[in-house]
This record gives C-alpha cells, sequence and structure tokens, in this order.
C-alpha cells in the first residue's frame, strides 16, 4: 500500500493545482480504482479521504477510506478488542460509525452525542471489545459522506464457530452512486419531493384508468391522492434518475463476479449501503437460504428473493450445482435501476439479466386505511394519538388504522416467488432478557412529503426532547408509519428484538424497516448508558428531521 | 442519391439491431480484464451443532389478482389462523344467495376496522333464525380465493 499512497498523494496535490481529473494517467487511474481490499486484526489505520472514481466511463470525485470506495472490509473476531485510528484527510469534518456493533457510547461515531467529531487533519482512535460477531457495515456520520462514498463492510467471526457450513464467503454491499452532489439532490427534493418520480402518474395514465374504472371513480381517487398530498408512485424518493446502483462499488455493466465450484455453499453477506435504496434481491434460478439477519442467526429459511432497506444486513447461503453463471440482481423497489454482480463458475461468465418487474403502487393499505371503502373516508375517526398529531405542519396524513404487516413481504412481488417476510424471520436461540417490558413508547412516524420535512410525531429533531430510559430499563417501542414511504428505523447501542410472533425467539435487529401504514413492536433493553442516535437511516429523512435521541441514563 | 437511399435504410435497422443486441441473453465472455471479482474471505470451517430445523421454504408470494391488495394484507396480517371473530348487526338476509349484509364492529385479528359488509354464509347455517336488526356474534374463514365467509354465526347476549 506504500508505494500507493504516495502516488495518490501525489495524485491528490496534482489535482489541486490542476483542478482537472483529466490530468491524472490512466494506469494510476485503474490502481486508484483497484478492488477493496480486507483489514485483518485488531490494529487498523484508516484514512478518510477524497478518492477519484471512474463509473460507467465517467470520472468523478468521491469520498473513501484508504484510497477505496467502498471502504476495506474489516474482519475482527468476536472476544478481541480492536483499535482503530481514523484519520480524516477531507477538508470538513468527518466520522465513521460501526453499524450494528455495540460500542460503549463514546465509541460510536455520532457528531454531537458520542463525540466532536473527526476535525480536518485530525485522527481519532477508536478502541472496543468486541461482544458479537456476524455482518456489519461501517460508514460516516457526517455530512453526506455517505451518499459519496464512506461506507464499507466489517464480518466478525464468531467465537464459537460458525452455524452453517459454507465453503466460500463473499461481501455483496449494496449501494447508490449519483453524479450530482447530494446537497443538490436535497435542494431538488425540497423543491419538488416527487423531482426523481418519473414514473408519477400522468394525464395518459388518467385516462388509461378513467377508461378501465369509469371516469367518477377515477376522479375521486385523484382527488383522494391529492388530498393526501401524495403520489401513488411515490416508492422511493431519489431514484435511478440520477442514481447508479452499485455492488461492491461496481456498476451493472461491471459485471462484478463471486466464483464458486458447482455443488459449493457460498455465503452472501448482503449489506445495504445505500443513503436512500431499497432493494429487492434474488440469485436468479437459485433459491436463498436466509441465515442472519442484521448479524445475528435466524433458523434457516429458503426464499427466491428478499427486500433489503437501507442499513440492513442479510446472510444468505446459496448452492449452485450446475457449471453456469447466475446473476445476482436487486432492483431499486421503484424499479428505476438495479445493481447486478455474477455467480460464475469462471471469471467473464455472465447469465442473462432479468427484466425488471413492475414498479409497485402504493395501495390503500399502504395509507393505513386496509379495509376502508373509499366512500368511508371523509369524516374517519382518529384515534386520540391521531388527534394529537392532527394539523401539525409537519405531519400531512395520519394512518387511521395501521395493521400489523408482518407477514407481508411488500408490495411489487410478482406472483410465484417466494419472498422473504419479518415474520419469517426467527432467532435461532431465545431472548437473553425474559423480562416482560415495563412500559411502552408509541411513536408516529411523521412526514410532510411536498415540503420534505421528516419527524417522529411530527416533529423535527430539533423541536424534539430525548427519548430518557432508565439503564437496564425493558422497553416496548412502538413504531406507527403515518407516511407512504418505508422508514428503516436504526437505534444505535442498543437491540431491538422484534416481536414477530416467535415467542422469545424474537430476531435480534439494529435497524426495522417499517412499511407504509403499518404498525409493529419490538423490545428494548437498556442496557448500555449514553446518548444513542436513533432515527430513520434513508439519508435525506435523517438529515431533514427524522432522528431523536435516546438517553440511557 | 445514394446517401438518400441509405438514410432510411440505416435509420430503420439500426434500432432494430440496437435491440436485438439489448435482448440476447449475455452468456458470452466479457472481456476477462474488465471483471472485478469479488474476494472470497474463506469457508465456515467447521460448525457448531444446529438446534433448530430448517423453517419450511416461504409459500409463494399470494397471487394479486386473489383478493384486492387490501385484502391481501390483511389476509397475510393473520396467516396461517384463517379464521377471525366478530360482532355486528345485520341490515339484511339474502337466503336465495345464502347472503347476509351486516355492520361490524372492529375486528382487530384481521386488521379491519368496523365496517358494512356482505357475507356468503356456509351452507350448513340455517338463515331463518337470522332477522335484520339482530345483533350477533359471527365468526369468519377465509377460502380459497381470499374472499371471507361466515362459518358460525349466533344471536349475541340478550337485550341488544
Amino acid at each position: 500500500m506504500k508505494p500507493f499512497a504516495l502516488t495518490r498523494r501525489r495524485f491528490m496535490q496534482a489535482a489541486t493545482a490542476a483542478g482537472a481529473l483529466s490530468l491524472i494517467p490512466f494506469p494510476l487511474r485503474r490502481a486508484l480504482a483497484a478492488p477493496a481490499p480486507v483489514l485483518s486484526g485488531t490494529e487498523f489505520a484508516l484514512e478518510i479521504g477524497a478518492v477519484p472514481l471512474t463509473l460507467n466511463g465517467r470520472q468523478t470525485m468521491a469520498t473513501g477510506v484508504n484510497g477505496q470506495v467502498p471502504a476495506p472490509i474489516l474482519r475482527w473476531r468476536e472476544g478481541d478488542t480492536v483499535t482503530l485510528a481514523v484519520t480524516n484527510r477531507l477538508n470538513e469534518p468527518s466520522s465513521i460509525h460501526w453499524h450494528g456493533v455495540r460500542t460503549p457510547s463514546p465509541m460510536d461515531g455520532v457528531p454531537g452525542l458520542s463525540f466532536s467529531g473527526i476535525a480536518p487533519g485530525e485522527t481519532f482512535v477508536y478502541r472496543f471489545p468486541v461482544h458479537q460477531s456476524g455482518t456489519y457495515w461501517y460508514h460516516s456520520h457526517s455530512m453526506f459522506q455517505e451518499q459519496t462514498g464512506l461506507y464499507g463492510a466489517i464480518v466478525i467471526a464468531p467465537k464459537a464457530g460458525y452455524a452453517q457450513a459454507f465453503d466460500r464467503d463473499y461481501v455483496a454491499l449494496l449501494s447508490d452512486w449519483s453524479f450530482e452532489p447530494p446537497e443538490t439532490i436535497v435542494s431538488n427534493l425540497k423543491f419538488q419531493s416527487n423531482y426523481y418520480n418519473y414514473g408519477q402518474r400522468t394525464l395518459g395514465t388518467f385516462l388509461d384508468d378513467a377508461q378501465h374504472a369509469g371516469l367518477a371513480d377515477t376522479v375521486s381517487d385523484r382527488i383522494e391522492w391529492g388530498r393526501m398530498r401524495m403520489s401513488p408512485t411515490d416508492i422511493l424518493d431519489v431514484s435511478g434518475a440520477t442514481y447508479t446502483y452499485l455492488i461492491n462499488g461496481q456498476p451493472p455493466g461491471a459485471n462484478w463476479t463471486a466464483l464458486f465450484r458447482p455443488g459449493e455453499r457460498v455465503r452472501l453477506r448482503f449489506i445495504n449501503g445505500s443513503s436512500m435504496s431499497i432493494f429487492d434481491v434474488r440469485t436468479d434460478g437459485l433459491p436463498m437460504t436466509v441465515v442472519q439477519a442484521d448479524g445475528n442467526d435466524v433458523v434457516p429459511v429458503t426464499v427466491d428473493e428478499f427486500r433489503i432497506s437501507v442499513a440492513e444486513t442479510y446472510d444468505v447461503i446459496v448452492q449452485p450445482t450446475v457449471d453456469r453463471a447466475y446473476t445476482i440482481f436487486a432492483q431499486a423497489e421503484d424499479r428505476t435501476g438495479y445493481a447486478r454482480g455474477t455467480l460464475a463458475p469462471r471469471p467473464s461468465m455472465a447469465a442473462a439479466i432479468p427484466p425488471m418487474d413492475q414498479r409497485p403502487m402504493r395501495t390503500m393499505a399502504d395509507m393505513g386505511m386496509a379495509g376502508m371503502e373509499h366512500g368511508e373516508m371523509p369524516g374517519m375517526r382518529l384515534s386520540p394519538e391521531g388527534k394529537r398529531l392532527e394539523g401539525k405542519v409537519g405531519v400531512d396524513n395520519i394512518a387511521m388504522m395501521p395493521a400489523a404487516r408482518l407477514q407481508s413481504a411488500g408490495e411489487g412481488f410478482p406472483s410465484g416467488r417466494r419472498v422473504l417476510a419479518y415474520a419469517d424471520l426467527r432467532a435461532t436461540k431465545p431472548g437473553s432478557d425474559p423480562r416482560p417490558p415495563t412500559h411502552q413508547i408509541t411513536l408516529h412516524l411523521t412526514g410532510n412529503m411536498e415540503r420534505f420535512i421528516w419527524g417522529f410525531d411530527g416533529k423535527k429533531f430539533s423541536e424534539a426532547e430525548p427519548i430518557a430510559l432508565q439503564r437496564g430499563d425493558r422497553v416496548r417501542f412502538v413504531l406507527i408509519n403515518d407516511t407512504m414511504m418505508e422508514h428503516p428505523i436504526h437505534l444505535h447501542g442498543l437491540w431491538s428484538e422484534l416481536e414477530n410472533g416467535h415467542g422469545e425467539y424474537r430476531p435480534y435487529k439494529h435497524t426495522i424497516n417499517v412499511k407504509p401504514g403499518e404498525r409493529l413492536s419490538y423490545l428494548v433493553t437498556a442496557d448500555a448508558p449514553g446518548r444513542w442516535a436513533f432515527h430513520c437511516h434513508l439519508l435525506y429523512h435523517m438529515e431533514t428531521g427524522m432522528f431523536r435521541e435516546v438517553r440511557v441514563a | 442519391m445514394i446517401a438518400r437511399l441509405h438514410r432510411p435504410l440505416v435509420m430503420g435497422v439500426l434500432p432494430v439491431a440496437l435491440i436485438a443486441c439489448m435482448n440476447s441473453p449475455r452468456t458470452s465472455a466479457e472481456p476477462s480484464a474488465a471483471v472485478p471479482l469479488g474476494i472470497d474471505l474463506g469457508g465456515s470451517g467447521p460448525v457448531i451443532a444446529s438446534v433448530q430445523p430448517e423453517l419450511p421454504a416461504r409459500a409463494k408470494h399470494a397471487e394479486p389478482e386473489a383478493a384486492s391488495p387490501q385484502h391481501r394484507d390483511m389476509q397475510m396480517a393473520h396467516a396461517g389462523h384463517n379464521d377471525a371473530h366478530g360482532t355486528g348487526t345485520i341490515n339484511s338476509v339474502d337466503p336465495a344467495q345464502h347472503k347476509v349484509n351486516l355492520s361490524h364492529d372492529p375486528i382487530p385479528e384481521i386488521g379491519w376496522p368496523a365496517m358494512t359488509m356482505e357475507f356468503p354464509v356456509a351452507p350448513s347455517i340455517d338463515l331463518t333464525a337470522i332477522k335484520p336488526g339482530t345483533r350477533v356474534n359471527f365468526t369468519i374463514e377465509q377460502g380459497q380465493g381470499g374472499m371471507y365467509e361466515i362459518k358460525a354465526i349466533a344471536p349475541a347476549g340478550a337485550g341488544r
């Protein structure tokens, strides 16, 4: 890595002096784009800096670690204490958060809560014992650096050995890249929340619908959606109109390939390191056995496809027995693009890329109005909670009848495929805290889509008090999604034990995706003191207010 | 002249050729130098004894055509137990179709709000005892098509 570091520095000087990427000689560009290496052990030196990147023939600047996007894979061992010296070579503050890893609060890497961030030119030394195993990831918790490439995988080997046998092991880190600066994306969204939503229903589809459903129904349907300040095709805020979807930093055309010999069991560690994109993943033609979710073992369940929300991880094992290539296909939930890789017995093979599925449509169930006739909507009764939220500027919709939807994989899947649902996740061992919760914290996930304001209970972070817990508390969090978007809710520092019908075999998660109109709950043991971030992991939702502090005294 | 003749020809053929290229299955080799290979982190080594059997493979995703999306979600919210219990008031009885129309209270088991609905009634049930205005307790069960049918119905406690 030494000569590389030198050339990189020289490059940075050259780039700064000339301000032009085109000056970099081609071999150097190749060297800089070399695949992320793997760093193992207990001592790590990580350098955050600007990294030149060539994607689809376009040159751009990204934010990376040790000159790489994605950042290097970090391999730790359960039981070790790791030391990570992180140096910031950017000209703005930075930070690294170890997503899903239970560290002491000062090591959690959230500027303003756990520490003051890493100033330009400074080094912060993280040091903590590793008490868990599994697939996790790390990313910046500063500004929009996550969007511009500051993310990498963490693989922690279990002390007692793996529960499932496998012969090969690959990280499959999904992400979304934009050539637009994130500041432009967020200002576009603030200006017009459906800026990237080219699938928006038009006069043409209106006429189609009117022909099929009758003009009156169509008009009333449109008035309904209009009044709720939403569009039924608004699935993801930011789409393939600006995003190139990546697998391990590679665009679909690069054909990132994981090799196997027929008959081998291959573990694929899927991590969604996107800023805004939820993916539907399959190894086309090859069933996947899900063995882990968010780093924790689950009873193996075999599916054809799973939806991975932002910041979640799923480990699957596949066993291709035929000497052929299989496409790893991760289509964005709104079907505006896909990440693609290949599982192949030899390099340079490729299988057919399947067509994208139909774009999902939001339904009345997504609006928390399952089972309601349109005619019943005016004058609906609101719960007292709903009444509390009604009329706030940050709230443009309240789920009238939020429903348990954990059995549902979500919208947009064609029939005939087995798709993972949260209800399928069953921990392999009973939870470590058998106590029932002593109290309940109910939070509405709220938003004003047209103004692109997001929050909990209609309040932005800046307007809200921290959620106070006493150390040792056993609490139930109830989340009610009043918006029409999905929200992957991430609680730092403490596990979220999803109550999904498996009794004491609740899956332990760090990020829980709440579907539109959904009400779900999870249990939390406040066993780690400190100030913890609690937020939607859609980057622009977090940045526009969907963030709270959970304080464990 | 030749150019003028060729131009429409080229313009007509080129898009077709492009589409053909796009549609052809990409099983051929791609330039090997360009293909980034994943880093194999190695095998599992000896595994610890498995304590639990594998869950049965997940059922295929429900046919979207089987029911409205709302119905689908409701049915999924309650998968595994196909019946639900409700209370309501009979509005009308249709002996010919063996159906009742009733206004029911919320049925939290399946996430339904209070609604006025028509239900088919299982053939074994005698409808002559059910009169409009009667407050009833009932059990509904989801059939193959995803629609609910009343499989048990009885007047609710006296005096109502």
